[in-house]
């Protein structure tokens, strides 16, 4: 289905879930659900999180449905949002945790196991790589940064060591070459 | 903050907290943002598919279970809402009134009110106010499924009337007015009410003042109107 049709049958299973229809939700759960896992599990890594994770966020889209407010975005970007927003979250809570532990640790001079940054494995990009082929070594990687990895601009411009507007510049071109090689313009 | 440059950012949906009603703060006079969210919308869609991964096996079940108990909290729109926006917003999405009304008459699906607003023809027509009476002041409209020859209106910020005095529909058509049912605003000056009666295309809706318990015939001047 080309992207654009997607984007509106989604939209409009999203009008039926706002009004009640737990049969839309269904179908709207199987056009999502992947994806949604696919986000969160690049953002918080580990799989039974993101799988609850994952629950919680399609529990809230039900929830929240009759918020979603077409003239701001499509449904997916609505729920991408969330998403990504729950995900982050729940890293961070998790980061703050384990930095707790750590200073715990260290201060009773436990050694530690702490938990490297684990990188993410070529073969898991295998199938974004394919998707985002096209653009620029640059472009992707602010993109990756940005959509499934959860940084701010901000961040980002500081991990690369480049000015905030070349990290927009960037994005931005990446996008429209996205765009552009879908040919949905 | 450079707001234009955010237009990336914001189709993304990576903007965080106060940034994202800047920005559409922004938006809404900015042309150039405007074409610029026109033109890269659909690629963050791109990139939501191309994360996709199989769920894990039971958690579709897991996610209905979990829905099931769950009845969808339902409310009135964001205060922060402009009127000319709400205004478009109720005529861009009717379905979405669907599910605001059934909220507001506190009834489920089986009632005739939420039949109407969830009806796949639903249209709203807009009802103005059409005297010179500088207290008619609301934002009404009336829903009307054709399939299923019925309608409601709905509205917002309509001021109650005097002690001993109710608002009352009317449908006008070829053979002159007749009484289309009686209703008084909550106490937040909304309203949700079945008309009584089938309207019929070309026919005109209005509301008057009358005395308590309705008139057979319109004694007060039509407050609003607007045509079927």
């Amino acid at each position: 289905m080309p992207p654009t049709d997607r984007r509106e049958s989604v939209d409009a299973l999203m009008v039926a879930v706002a009004r009640g229809s737990r049969e839309s939700f269904s179908d709207f759960y199987d056009e999502v659900a992947g994806s949604v896992y696919g986000i969160i599990k690049r953002i918080v890594r580990d799989p039974s999180i993101s799988e609850e994770v994952t629950h919680d966020v399609l529990v809230e889209v039900w929830s929240k449905a009759t918020a979603w407010d077409r003239e701001r975005g499509s449904a997916i970007a609505w729920v991408a949002t969330m998403a990504r927003r729950r995900a982050i979250d729940r890293v961070r809570s998790e980061q703050s945790a384990r930095n707790r532990l750590e200073a715990h640790a260290a201060a009773h001079s436990v050694p530690t196991d702490v938990v490297s940054e684990a990188v993410i494995e070529e073969e898991e990009w295998g199938r974004v790589r394919s998707e985002l082929a096209g653009l620029s070594d640059v472009q992707r990687e602010v993109l990756e940064l940005a959509y499934y990895r959860g940084h701010t601009q901000q961040e980002i411009a500081g991990m690369l060591e480049v000015p905030l507007g070349t990290v927009k510049t960037r994005m931005r071109d990446g996008m429209i070459r996205m765009k552009t090689r879908m040919g949905d313009t | 903050m450079e707001l234009h440059d955010q237009a990336a950012a914001y189709v993304l949906g990576i903007l965080e907290g106060d940034e994202v009603q800047q920005f559409e703060q922004h938006l809404e006079t900015c042309d150039t943002c405007q074409i610029e969210v026109q033109q890269l919308q659909g690629s963050s869609e791109l990139l939501f598919d191309a994360a996709y991964e199989s769920p894990p096996e039971g958690l579709k079940n897991r996610v209905m279970q979990s829905i099931d108990s769950i009845e969808q909290p339902v409310s009135l729109q964001p205060s922060g809402m402009s009127r000319a926006r709400l205004w478009s917003w109720i005529s861009a999405a009717a379905v979405v009134i669907a599910v605001v009304a059934v909220g507001l008459s506190g009834l489920l699906a089986g009632d005739p009110v939420a039949d109407i607003l969830g009806a796949s023809d639903a249209t709203p027509i807009s009802i103005a106010a059409s005297g010179d009476d500088p207290s008619a002041i609301a934002d009404l409209v009336l829903v009307y499924s054709p399939s299923l020859g019925q309608a409601v209106l709905r509205g917002l910020d309509l001021i109650p009337t005097a002690d001993g005095e109710i608002y009352q529909m009317w449908l006008i058509g070829a053979s002159g007015p007749v009484p289309a049912g009686i209703f008084q605003p909550d106490e937040n000056g909304r309203v949700s009410v079945l008309i009584q009666g089938e309207p019929a295309i070309g026919e005109v809706f209005g509301i008057t003042v009358e005395p308590a318990g309705g008139s057979d015939q319109p004694t007060g001047e039509v407050l609003f109107s607007g045509e079927v």
